[in-house]
């Protein structure tokens, strides 16, 4: 399969087209992985202290909250957002996923999960020591995002 | 009472009400008031695991085991004063050896007193004082805190992971009062931070990474006790 593409003037509308002569699974797939990416904001305000920032989506692991505040967590740091968890929930892209009452995380940036004999079990995230918890009730869609990771990636 | 604990009692007293129905139904050759006692003194005995009262988890389970003494088949080999005898004996050793943390009483005066609404706030990973209490669960916290003085953690039967990376310490110093029983407790502190540790343990582990702590900075004393559990601290 061939990939060409072709630069239009600006007045044209931007489009992707795939040429081929049957619908098969592989199709189907690249054209899930074009929709997730296109869906969705790709960067967020942030704050941190008096500074606002403009971080892109993919390089946060997870936000979580806590009383009053959301936090979104990069790889060593954390930043305050100024959004709701339900409102953030509808507008990230799709491989974002709420996994608790106070978390939502990156699926793309999961390295393993570890079952707990608690009611939650472990996150960890790569190149991080960060970890999450994820509640009973959102285990097993969790790991049904995670065999289908393949499409974000 | 909080949620979790409404739901206990609540479920409890229905499955009794279950059996006092089907008991008799079924023709089952059970003592109705045995089973409702020993259910009750368990409730007890369940309650106060996590605040430690021993005398309250030792001297319920040795009622239990005297109510039900002919399903256990011990008759004729304990009576009733030397079994409570014994079980005055090890809630004392248990309460030397253990300390119990009648919080419960404390926090109800804390809210008879009106400072609910101080204690929430101090709930808060944001603020100077923050209380943590996990039980029977798993957590991850993370301290935001810009002035950070004291964090009080009480974890049992279960796992806390707590990041202070992000947070800064009040000039003053800070510190960090732990109580871990049968739970594990990792700390994840900036490795320039000018760290001490003074944590007993009973039973327990304290394992502590190597660090070159800078002497300059605020000081954050770590202590408080470890039993049978483990304390980590990780420096990131």
């Amino acid at each position: 399969m061939k990939i060409h593409i072709e630069l239009i003037e600006d007045d044209n509308d931007e489009e992707i087209v795939i040429k081929t002569k049957d619908i098969t699974k592989e199709i189907k797939d690249i054209q899930k992985f074009i929709q997730n990416r296109l869906k969705g904001v790709k960067r967020l305000v942030l704050y941190k202290g008096e500074e606002e920032l403009y971080v892109p989506v993919e390089n946060i692991l997870f936000f979580e909250t806590s009383e009053d505040s959301v936090y979104a967590h990069t790889k060593n740091d954390a930043y305050m957002v100024k959004h709701r968890l339900y409102e953030l929930e509808k507008e990230l892209p799709e491989y974002f996923m709420r996994v608790s009452k106070s978390t939502i995380i990156n699926i793309t940036k999961v390295m393993s999960i570890q079952k707990n004999l608690t009611s939650s079990s472990l996150v960890r995230f790569m190149n991080s020591v960060k970890e999450v918890y994820v509640s009973r009730m959102y285990y097993k869609e969790l790991k049904l995002r995670l065999h289908e990771r393949s499409y974000y990636e | 009472m909080n949620k979790k604990t409404n739901w206990l009692w609540g479920i409890v007293f229905i499955a009794v009400g279950v059996m006092i129905v089907l008991v008799p139904m079924l023709g089952l050759s059970i003592n109705l008031m045995h089973m409702i006692w020993t259910v009750l003194l368990l409730l007890c005995v369940v309650s106060n695991i996590k605040y430690r009262n021993w005398f309250l988890i030792v001297m319920p389970l040795c009622l239990a085991v005297w109510i039900n003494r002919s399903y256990l088949q011990i008759e004729d080999v304990l009576s009733f004063f030397p079994l409570m005898g014994a079980g005055v004996f090890v809630s004392i050793g248990l309460s030397i050896i253990f300390k119990d943390h009648s919080y419960r009483y404390n926090h109800i005066r804390y809210h008879r007193s009106g400072k609910h609404a101080d204690y929430t706030k101090q709930s808060s990973h944001d603020e100077s004082v923050i209380n943590i209490d996990t039980a029977l669960s798993g957590s991850a916290q993370y301290i935001h805190s810009q002035n950070l003085r004291l964090i009080t953690a009480e974890v049992s039967l279960g796992s806390l992971q707590l990041y202070l990376q992000q947070a800064k310490l009040d000039p003053e110093g800070a510190t960090i009062k732990l109580d871990v029983s049968l739970a594990t407790l990792t700390l994840y502190i900036p490795k320039e931070w000018n760290t001490q540790v003074d944590v007993s343990s009973s039973l327990g582990g304290v394992d502590e990474g190597f660090h070159e702590r800078d002497y300059n900075l605020p000081k954050l004393l770590i202590t408080g006790e470890v039993a049978l559990g483990n304390l980590e601290i990780i420096y990131i």
